[in-house]
């Protein structure tokens, strides 16, 4: 009995705030419908030029990307040494011809796209020798994506991550936009003959490893860069 | 295990001014790969699906059928463009793409492939597919691959240890290809219905679109209305653009109209092309404009209500003055306060007498029974816990009339049943 009443002394205020709450929102869905009684003039507006046709591009891909330790003299004593890289200025956008930005139209054609990012390998191969390489599955590689600058109908992974589990023709897929998406009034706007307001996405990336520890190399002194797996960047259109 | 060790002092500056400038310089040559991917649209007048910028393609055995491509190359470096046709697989039905050439691939070829796209330049292409006399009729997809990577070898310094990562930047454009009789791929769709939708505020006409035919289509059109129930003028037209509906399927499009279409009877037209082959329909409909998601807050909205109000019933139940019927609340809860606190203090108390009143009675009767043989002692002892038992039970129950609180074993009972016939 006594649990009870302090159960109902408990539930009293829970209640008053579920009761405005409901009736609150009740007021909110009232407002909703009695809105948008006025009519809205359909305006018409025509032109005679035309503009390019438009195509979806990939660019600022980095072709090569160098991992190297933060202190580029330290040198390796058989504990871990770090590896990093990026590439910033990673863009996916519309443009009616090579150069950046050029405003152009589907013509009533649109396409979503989106970028996926696969690997072909996932091992370290050093030179002079293979002493010191190593898999993936050792020490992972890590790729984090940010996403920089892309409009809100771009879905993106803000920070992705593979590691451990980086196994060959797997995919990430760091930045997508839906067909429908592309199919905005802005883009096409008489009024923004001066500038492009395109769908566009930017994005850097992030590498991370490291040559594990308790290696021993085969040529003490020498200088050792190894080779990773490639990294392909393909923006699929009409996802 | 150590291999090598630090550098001495000027060995360091040495490798730290060689190392940085060599990195700074591989960090600067290295170029940004960049591909841009158009098709151009074909201009036939018999073509139903090429007329876009989609890669459609309906051709007959020992035929040829070809479009022309724009690829446009990096800003910044000169580099290898190849295309290849790879295949087209569906993963959990949304396509993927294969490391596997495609089946089409002995069919295609290019203008120019495997060829050196210089900065700032793009270059036209033509795509034939000639599929042989012995080719089977049907439906084939594929990727378009347009790949570009760069031609120079990347060499190290050989001063800073460093791990190289290559990458290649791709455009990857599906590939439809029907081979057999042009009309086995004669476009056919119907718009099905109109219907009115309303998400929150906005208004919008969903037009039901059938692709009955073998070829994907991708239909644009446009929609106009008309109120039956008041002269007014027609409205619109709204145009509406489809993503690409695959052969045997229905999609639904959602096209926007102005707030002032309100519910009642409305003529509408609907047209919708795919190429040459233009669809055209006339509904007549009582627009409702159910929205799905007010209806859904409204359910939730009257759900909370009722909790909320059912729970201020079952507290008010509980907490009802019974002896104090117009108290107010503040006095009723210090009365409860006090009152728990006085349980508390007396459930010691009683524990104690019950105790103390225990050892008094075996006490006693440890003095009654020294004259008794030791055999007869011990049924003694059973009688006196059992007595004792009985006497905390009766006691506290006594005592839980008054104070309705209870020891942990035996007073929740009392307790309760005190509190029950209360009510």
């Amino acid at each position: 009995m006594k649990n009870k009443k302090l159960a109902a002394t408990l539930a009293l205020p829970v209640s008053t705030l579920l009761i405005i709450l409901g009736t609150q929102s009740g007021v909110g869905a009232f407002a909703t419908g009695i809105d948008g009684v006025a009519d809205t003039p359909i305006t018409t507006a025509a032109s005679a030029d035309t503009i390019l046709q438009c195509g979806w591009r990939i660019s600022g891909v980095e072709s090569t990307i160098s991992l190297a330790n933060a202190e580029p003299t330290l040198e390796y004593v058989g504990t871990e040494y770090a590896l990093a890289g990026s590439d910033t200025g990673i863009l996916i956008h519309l443009s009616g011809n090579e150069t950046e930005g050029t405003r152009c139209s589907f013509y009533n054609d649109y396409k979503g796209a989106q970028v996926k990012v696969s690997w072909d390998g996932v091992t370290f191969t050093g030179s002079p020798d293979n002493s010191l390489n190593w898999s993936v599955t050792d020490k992972a590689l890590g790729i984090t994506y940010a996403d920089a600058d892309c409009v809100p109908a771009w879905v993106t992974e803000a920070a992705l991550t593979i590691n451990g589990e980086f196994a060959p023709a797997g995919e990430v897929v760091p930045a997508a936009i839906l067909a429908a998406s592309v199919d905005t009034s802005e883009e096409y706007s008489p009024d923004a003959v001066t500038a492009a307001t395109f769908p566009s996405c930017g994005f850097s990336a992030s590498y991370s490893t490291a040559i594990p520890s308790g290696k021993t190399p085969t040529s003490p002194g020498a200088t050792y860069s190894f080779t990773g797996p490639t990294l392909t960047s393909t923006l699929v259109l009409e996802p | 295990m150590t291999v090598f060790k630090r550098a001495s002092l000027r060995k360091l500056l040495f490798t730290t001014f060689v190392g940085s400038t060599l990195f700074l310089s591989q960090q600067a040559t290295a170029g940004d790969l960049g591909v841009g991917l158009r098709v151009i649209p074909s201009s036939s007048a018999s073509s139903q699906i090429s007329g876009n910028t989609k890669l459609w393609f309906v051709v007959k055995q020992n035929d040829v059928a070809t479009r022309e491509l724009v690829v446009s190359g990096s800003n910044s470096m000169d580099q290898l463009v190849k295309l290849s046709l790879t295949k087209l697989q569906r993963v959990d039905g949304e396509p993927a793409i294969s490391n596997d050439a495609s089946e089409i691939t002995p069919w295609v070829v290019f203008s120019e492939n495997n060829f050196l796209l210089r900065k700032n330049q793009s270059k036209t292409l033509t795509m034939k597919i000639a599929p042989p006399k012995d080719a089977k009729s049907g439906s084939y997809e594929a990727y378009l691959i347009v790949s570009a990577s760069d031609p120079s070898t990347y060499k190290s310094s050989g001063k800073v240890t460093e791990a190289v990562i290559k990458n290649s930047a791709r455009v990857a454009q599906p590939v439809f290809v029907g081979v057999g009789n042009y009309e086995d791929f004669i476009v056919n769709f119907e718009i099905i219905d109109v219907d009115g939708i309303k998400n929150f505020q906005d208004k919008f006409l969903r037009v039901y679109l059938n692709n009955q035919g073998k070829t994907p289509i991708s239909p644009s059109g446009e929609l106009q209305l008309k109120n039956m129930d008041f002269e007014q003028g027609t409205l619109g037209p709204f145009p509406f653009y489809s993503a690409t509906i695959s052969p045997d399927s229905k999609v639904f499009i959602d096209v926007p109209i102005p707030n002032s279409v309100n519910p009642g009877n409305w003529k509408i037209f609907v047209r919708a092309s795919q190429g040459n082959v233009t669809e055209t329909r006339e509904f007549e409909k009582n627009l409702t404009f159910t929205n799905r998601f007010d209806f859904l807050g409204t359910v939730i909205q009257v759900a909370i209500v009722l909790i909320g109000l059912l729970l201020a019933a079952w507290a008010y139940r509980i907490l009802r003055p019974r002896n104090m019927a117009h108290a107010p609340l503040r006095l009723k809860f210090a009365r409860f306060s006090r009152k728990r606190k006085r349980n508390r203090m007396s459930k010691e108390t009683q524990v104690l007498i019950a105790e103390l009143i225990a050892k008094a009675g075996i006490a006693e009767r440890k003095s009654a029974g020294l004259k008794k043989s030791a055999k007869k002692r011990a049924p003694a002892k059973k009688v006196a816990k059992k007595k004792t038992s009985t006497r905390k039970g009766t006691s506290i129950s006594k005592s839980a009339k008054k104070t309705t609180s209870g020891s942990a074993t035996f007073r929740k009972k009392p307790a309760r049943k005190s509190a029950g016939k209360r009510k």
